[in-house]
């Protein structure tokens, strides 16, 4: 089974084609990663499947059903380049998802709060990047949804920061073995989490597959993207 | 979305809004430095026609001005502070997201009119008492000023949901519509003074809205401008679902 | 090539290969060098994943083999133990045997040599095999 199907998707802004004739699957209960380098479409194929994109042509299927706000309740997503609310500190950061977001789960955010090595009372103002990072992700991975959407979850972000993110991805994979979308163009530590990769080149898939036999067949997806994007 | 979840909303609306006042104490310095050279005008030159507090009710015309870029803040907000990722995707209908940030703008928008005609009847009453003027003078103040309160109550509503299309405008594909938004904002915002070019300056200040006959217009005009307020506001939620360029 | 040590256990991932065969052969021939002993509790799937700071899934596949090959056994609400049967670890041994010989013989013979050149170099060795 699909959890996400598009085809023929194509998105133009203004002159520039963002995606162009875009065809995707991605399966259930599986990690899989959008790879590419910026502004390949990456970031506005993710928009899509939460409805704040709406396709010019073609077809997307989230979940068996089109995106919509609706839709949303059954999807975790973090957004790109997104910012916490200020004037929050971590404990009212989790009062607010569990309070307005479905399925969130309160002893499980402070208990990945904790493992990402932050503290109730910190407050989002003082916070570094990297810790503001770990706080929006602990947020999407405390919700139990079928679908997790992880926008650029490691760029500008500390190495220490990145490291724990991926463990926590572990952990919460592990238990939950939710489908999980992951874009990203920094592939280093994060390629041996994937199940299946779909390398994005110009708004359109230039290579997608299943991760380990694209290992026997081509190398490690650091040597494949180095091939693509050369 | 059930009630709990709309009130946290609001609540969280209301928080940001009220969190710049809060936040940079040099709002209330300059409050309180106003305060204080009111009372000091009213104790020196009041009780004669030099100073009196209706001067200072005229800066409520500039209010259906400042609701306006409250709620535009609101929601332009949500983009400079690149929250808008988490906010646009919550699973909640775009109308109920605009309409909590509308409901937190007008209750400050409204708290701020009242905090300020209160202010101003208390200063009405210190002077009335210093000077031992007419008691009168302190009942008709009031009474004007609950007809600018009026108008407020009939101007506010569509003011916000103007901000609010003026901000999802902004970051949308309909930039072309701006001026018209714009051209609004600068008549209705005008609203006290058309009115009282409309209703002609009474020597006592007052628009006659309560007793007078002349201005009922003004009250046929409420639900009227409310009805618009809508459509604006039905004007900004089409933007947010179909026209935001993200 | 990613490397980590979980028990006695060590392992070198070269992410350019399957991951699932590496994480399979490394952990049998744990048990057949004995880093691991007899019997003893394996990590679970998230304990392994972390460690390697792999996909829960790939360690979830390698051990579905290791099962089928009857090498670890599972015991509910206990965890995966590896097996107690010696014969099945020795039979695991005399199995990585063979493939390092083979290798071994596929290497020589790819360089030109035949089977009494081998026998001869191994006969010169003498005690030098470890």
């Amino acid at each position: 089974m699909n959890a996400i199907s598009g085809a023929g998707i194509c998105k133009k802004y203004g002159k520039r084609r963002a995606l162009d004739r875009f065809d995707i699957e991605v399966p259930e209960n599986a990690i899989t990663a959008i790879l590419g380098p910026n502004g390949a479409g990456k970031s506005t194929f993710m928009r899509m499947l939460t409805g704040l994109v709406v396709p010019d042509e073609g077809t997307l299927t989230v979940l068996g059903r089109k995106p919509s706000w609706e839709t949303n309740r059954l999807i975790s997503y973090l957004p790109d380049r997104a910012r916490w609310y200020q004037g929050h500190t971590v404990e009212t950061a989790i009062e607010w998802g569990s309070r307005l977001l479905p399925s969130f789960r309160k002893d499980e955010a402070r208990e990945i709060v904790g493992s990402l090595g932050l503290e109730a009372d910190m407050e989002t103002e003082g916070m570094s990047k990297g810790q503001e990072a770990r706080l929006m992700l602990a947020l999407c991975l405390a919700r139990d949804v079928p679908l997790l959407v992880l926008d650029e979850p490691f760029s500008g972000i500390d190495l220490l920061s990145r490291e724990k993110i991926v463990a926590a991805l572990i952990d919460s994979f592990s238990v939950r073995r939710q489908t999980v979308l992951i874009c990203t163009h920094e592939i280093a530590e994060t390629e041996s989490l994937f199940d299946h990769a779909v390398f994005v080149h110009e708004g359109r898939v230039a290579l997608a597959g299943e991760v380990e036999e694209l290992r026997s067949e081509r190398g490690s997806m650091q040597d494949i993207y180095r091939r693509i994007y050369a | 979305m059930d009630i709990g979840q709309f009130s946290f909303l609001l609540r969280h609306e209301l928080r940001l809004v009220t969190r710049r006042w809060t936040l940079r104490s040099w709002y209330w310095m300059y409050l309180a430095g106003l305060t204080i050279l009111a009372l000091v005008a009213l104790t020196i030159w009041g009780g004669t026609d030099q100073f009196k507090s209706d001067y200072l009710l005229f800066a409520c015309f500039a209010f259906p001005f400042f609701f306006c870029m409250i709620a535009f803040r609101a929601l332009k907000r949500e983009w400079s502070d690149g929250t808008l990722g988490w906010w646009l995707t919550l699973p909640y209908s775009r109308s109920k997201l605009l309409l909590a940030k509308f409901a937190a703008s007008l209750a400050q928008s409204l708290a701020i009119a009242v905090l300020f005609f209160v202010a101003l009847a208390v200063f009405e009453a210190y002077d009335v008492l210093l000077h031992g003027l007419s008691i009168d003078l302190l009942r008709r103040f009031v009474t004007q000023e609950s007809e600018y309160f009026l108008l407020l109550l009939i101007s506010s509503p569509f003011m916000l949901a103007l901000g609010l299309m003026m901000a999802a405008m902004g970051k949308s594909k309909l930039k072309m519509l701006k001026p018209l938004v714009w051209i609004a904002f600068g008549l209705l915002g005008n609203l006290f003074n058309w009115v009282n070019g409309a209703v002609g300056s009474q020597t006592d200040g007052s628009l006659n809205l309560f007793d007078g006959h002349s201005a009922a217009w003004v009250w046929l005009s409420l639900p009227v401008a409310w009805i618009f307020a809508g459509l604006i506001f039905a004007g900004a939620v089409g933007i947010c679902k179909k026209h935001l360029v993200l | 090539m990613n490397e980590a040590q979980i028990g006695g256990m060590r392992f070198a991932l070269d992410l350019s290969q399957p991951l699932y065969e590496q994480v399979l052969e490394q952990v049998r021939s744990s048990i057949a060098k004995g880093e691991i002993a007899l019997g003893e509790r394996i990590p679970s799937v998230r304990e392994m994943a972390q460690a390697l700071k792999i996909n829960p899934n790939t360690v979830m596949r390698a051990y579905q083999e290791l099962e089928r090959d009857q090498l670890t056994e599972t015991r509910r609400g206990q965890g995966t133990f590896i097996t107690t049967d010696a014969e099945k670890v020795s039979h695991i041994r005399h199995r990585l045997a063979e493939e390092a010989v083979d290798e071994f013989l596929g290497r020589m013979s790819s360089l030109g040599f035949t089977a009494s050149d081998i026998a001869s170099i191994l006969r010169a060795k003498g005690g030098e095999v470890r």
